[in-house]
Order: C-alpha cells, then structure tokens, then sequence
C-alpha cells in the first residue's frame, strides 16, 4: 500500500515540477528554454482555441501551432523587435488544480487551471483551463501538446504576442 | 448635439489630433458613418442554411443576421419589440424561432411574432398589438455577391454609387473559386484594440510601416519584404481604397504568391475545377494576380485571403474580427488556408499582433500629447498621378490615408 502510494505521489510530482517550470520560463520570456521543453514530434500542438466549436479542421484558432510554427513563433520573438513584445510585459501566473487525468503508456494527459496577470502600462488577466500531453522519457517529461481554453475566448482579446 | 466642424480640422495635407479621440466627434461619426451610409455586417455564407442566425454588430448596435424558413435573409435588431430584452444571446446557431427569456414571447424566423403568452391580457387589442410587435429590421440591406451591407437610416448615397468602385476588387475574391463564391464558415478570431477605428482603416491601406513595423517575421522567416510588398496605392473612390500587387506578382508571373508560394501540382483538383470553369488562360491569370487587398470604408477589410472586419467601441477602443476566406469547391486551398491565416491573423498572429501594438502607441500618442495637433499626411502628392477615375501612386504613399479623409469630411459634413 505505501509503495502504491509513493508511486502515485511521485508521477504528481514530476509533472507538477514540469509545469511549474514551463510556467516560469513562460513568465520569463525565456523562449529559447521554454521551446526545449516541447519534444520534437512535427505534430506536437500549442492550442489556442477561439470561441464556438472547436474542430480545426473547419475552424480558426488564435494559436494553432506545430513544431515548425512553434520554431518560427519562438524565432520572432528571439529577433527582439517584435513590437508587441517591446518592452515585453511583466507576467505572473498561476497553475493550479492540476489533475492526471490520463495515463496512456508513456503518455500523460493532464488538466489544470490558470490565472496569469499581465502588465506593460495596462493591466490585463487572462485565465483558463490548459490541457497538457506530455511524453514521459527516462530523460523527463517533454511536451506534445499545450491547449489553452481561455475563459473570454468567445468575447474580444487583447493582443498576447507573449506565451501563454 | 455639439456638431463638430470637421472641414476645420481636415487639410489637404494634414488631419487634426482630435478627431481620434474627441467625444463629441465619436457621436458625430455614429450618426454619420456608422449609421449614416453603408456599412460591411456579414457574408450571406455565415447563415447557409434556414434557421440559421449569427450576432452582428453595426457601429454600437447589436444585430441578429439569419435566414429565414422561407430562405430569406434579414438583419433584425437584437432586441424584443415587448420590454427591450436581449432576444438572442448565442454567437450564432439555427433555430426556427426565436424566444424572449423575460416573459416567453416568441418570434417567427421572419420576425413576425409566433406566440404572445397569456394573450388574453390584451384583450380586443391582441391583433393589433401582435401586428406592432414583430422584430425591427434594419431598414436599408443591399447585398453583393454575398456581402451584405447596411446603412441604418436613409443612406448618404444609393448603394450601386457606394459598392461601384470595389465590384471588381470583390469579383476578383470570388471568382478565385471554381463556383464563384467565398465562403465564411471558417469562425472568428475577435480582437480588441485600444485605439480609435480610423487608426484600423487607415493602417490597412498603409505601405510605409511593413518593413518596420513587420521587421521581426521577415526576420525570424529570413524573407525580404521586397518579394512580396504591393507595388501601389490605389485610391478608388468613396473613401475606398487599394494596394496592388498585381504589377509585383506579374512581373515575377509565378503563381500562388499569394498562397505561399505553392506548386499547382499541390492542388490539382483546384486547378482542375478552376480550368473547367473558366478556361485555362483566364484560370492562370488568377493563379498569378490572386485577391484583392482592398479597405472598403469604413470597416470591411478584404487583406488578400482574409476578411477583417472593424468596428468602433469608443473613442479609444474598437474591435477587429478576422475570418479566412474559404472558396467554394475549393477544399484541397482551404484546409491550407485556415493554417495560413492563424500564423498571420488575431490578437497572437505573427503580423497583427504587431499591428495592434503599433495602433495602441498611436492612440497614446494622439490622446496624452496635445502637440504638434496636426498629423502630417502629404507623402505622395507630389507624384501621385490621376488614372481614370483612380489615383496612383508609390505603395508607401498617403493618399489613400487622403482619400479616407476626404470621404470622411464629406459624410461628417453640416448640411
């Protein structure tokens, strides 16, 4: 029974650290250590949905990027004249209610909460539900897909040109 | 109400500050432009089939587009004709009726009144009440090629003067599919900018900021703006405006600029349908010159392959909405292009974003310092030239920025 329980406790464990630190390197703007944290599949997704249904073989999101996408996103950023993130604003966020829904051999599928604040002469909240599949390794846990399904994605965003 | 005399605060070459952030002027251009003359609301395609409906707006007016059972279009007002509650509070959806949650009244798809609850509360007076009570429609909508357009009160021109100078740059978007039509199924990407809407229009036909304001994705993609950068402004009339690609994309007679760039061998049943339908020789020709980007005034803008659209919320705050445009017979084009338009487009695309960004700077800029009051805006008149009923110049130029202007004096105007 103890070791069952030393188990459970230590898989919570490994992907609580996780997504505390890709929160962190996300609040940072550490892009180039956040996009290490993806595996390398071509197919791997960060996922924005927008608002209605969410099927993205017949729908637009505001983020819908593959490995590629997600290179190039991360690139533009690194070129530090992308307007919108000049001065890049202050973030903090926060990950929480984080639950292992699903375990699929070395597959995790996870789903969580978020509050993130931003500020760069406003004051904006963003918040959500992310669903995260993260392959398990003996060299630790990578990322195949971040989907973020925020609170207001049926209403107006604000611009967001900084990881969510 | 303070009218605004803006003939005294627009120049031939310059725009007075104010008129991005002024209260008084915010009122006077709902009057006159929003709802004053024509405006872009929705794409017949967004309500394909009977019963289905979708909320608009139209200026700060909350509208319900929908097709009847009958298959009839209409632009109702989004509001019970019995106490003034919300009538409908989804996005979008179908339904043959529509029903008030206050106090259970029902209304046919074509507005006229379905059911009054506990009628005999009004008595003999039931039919005539019934009769005033259907669902207000918005008196003016014209239509063309499945855009719809409307104008709240009487209209400052008739629709034929106000649509004339974009019928090509729209047949030039639609007929890009084998069956003549564009469709907008493809949802919105809905994005709030803290700056006035003029901001929004004028940035869409503005060459001069690309390779600024651009810079970190060319970049980050190691192209050149120069591939692929329009090769002129086009002032067309009414307020509308263009920039051209045409020359830019002939002179390299490549096909699918546009698009990425993409071999036809990628999409042979495009290609097909589109020989089929019109020719090889004309079907080419669009492969080469693709779509229009075109800013129909005030806030319908055709950006090539995707369809944004602007509307005012305040002085100081507005919203744009953009969709891919998806044509008809066309799936192997429009899977690409959904990817296509969500790298470049929304409040996190990798060009808008920055868009935003720069307009945001702008209304700060407009709105916490009072000087110098007038913008400049006489780049180009010293070599723009007169063609036809058109005017041409540079693609960094300003005289379509003039030409918006001039149409917004004329409709601003005391008469």
């Amino acid at each position: 029974m103890d070791e069952v329980m030393t188990r459970a406790e230590s898989i919570n464990m490994d992907v609580h650290a996780f997504i505390a630190r890709e929160a962190r390197l996300a609040d940072d703007h550490q892009f180039a250590e956040w996009e290490s944290l993806w595996a390398d599949d071509d197919d791997c997704l960060y996922w924005v949905p927008a608002g209605g249904e969410q099927d993205p073989s017949t729908r637009v999101s505001y983020v819908y990027d593959n490995r590629a996408r997600i290179r190039t996103r991360v690139r533009q950023m690194e070129t530090n004249q992308r307007y919108a993130m000049e001065p890049p604003p202050r973030l903090a966020r926060v990950v929480g209610n984080i639950e292992v829904r699903d375990t699929d051999g070395d597959i995790v599928t996870v789903r969580c909460t978020f509050i993130l604040v931003q500020f760069r002469g406003v004051h904006t909240t963003w918040a959500g539900s992310i669903t995260y599949r993260l392959r398990r390794s003996p060299a630790g846990l990578a990322m195949l897909m971040k989907k973020v399904e925020l609170v207001d994605r049926d209403g107006w965003l604000t611009t967001f040109a900084f990881l969510l | 109400m303070i009218k605004i005399d803006v003939e005294k605060l627009v120049g031939a070459d310059r725009v007075h500050g104010r008129l991005y952030h002024d209260p008084d002027v915010f009122e006077q251009e709902l009057e006159r432009i929003w709802y004053g003359n024509w405006v872009y609301v929705a794409h017949e395609s967004e309500v394909p089939r009977p019963g289905d409906f979708c909320r608009k707006r139209v200026g700060l007016q909350e509208v319900v587009l929908n097709r009847d059972l009958d298959g009839r279009v209409h632009l109702f007002y989004n509001r019970c004709p019995h106490r003034g509650n919300q009538l409908c509070l989804e996005s979008d959806g179908n339904s043959s009726r529509f029903t008030c949650a206050y106090h259970g009244w029902t209304f046919a798809s074509n507005g006229d009144v379905a059911g009054i609850p506990l009628q005999d509360g009004y008595g003999e007076n039931f039919d005539q009440v019934r009769a005033r009570t259907a669902m207000s429609q918005v008196a003016n909508v014209a239509t063309y090629r499945g855009f719809i357009f409307c104008s709240v009160n009487a209209p400052a021109q008739p629709f034929e003067e106000y649509i004339a100078p974009v019928r090509t740059a729209i047949d030039q978007l639609c007929d890009l599919s084998p069956e003549g039509e564009v469709v907008l199924s493809a949802g919105w990407l809905r994005h709030r900018t803290r700056c006035n809407w003029k901001v929004i229009t004028e940035n869409e036909v503005d060459g001069y900021h690309v390779r600024f304001v651009h810079r970190s994705l060319f970049t980050a993609t190691s192209t050149r703006q120069s591939e692929t950068k329009p090769d002129a402004t086009v002032v067309l009339g009414n307020g509308h405006n263009a920039l051209s690609f045409s020359e830019t994309y002939r002179h390299s007679g490549h096909e699918f600029q546009w698009f990425g760039g993409i071999d036809r061998k990628r999409v042979p049943g495009y290609v097909a349908a589109m020989n089929e339908r019109y020719g090889e020789e004309v079907a080419t020709q669009r492969f080469v010159d693709g779509p229009p980007h075109v800013m129909v005034f005030p806030n319908l803008f055709i950006a090539q392959m995707n369809i944004l659209v602007i509307q005012p919320l305040s002085p100081s705050e507005s919203t744009q909405d953009t969709t891919p445009v998806l044509l008809k017979g066309a799936p192997e084009i429009n899977q690409r292009m959904l990817r296509r338009s969500e790298a470049a487009m929304g409040p996190a695309g990798m060009f808008i974003a920055d868009d935003g960004e720069v307009g945001e700077r702008n209304q700060i800029g407009l709105s916490s310092a009072m000087y110098p009051e007038w913008l400049e805006l006489s780049r180009g008149l010293e070599r723009e030239r007169v063609e036809g009923d058109q005017v041409i110049s540079d693609e960094t130029d300003e005289g379509t920025q003039r030409a918006i202007w001039a149409r917004y004096t004329a409709l601003m105007a005391n008469s």
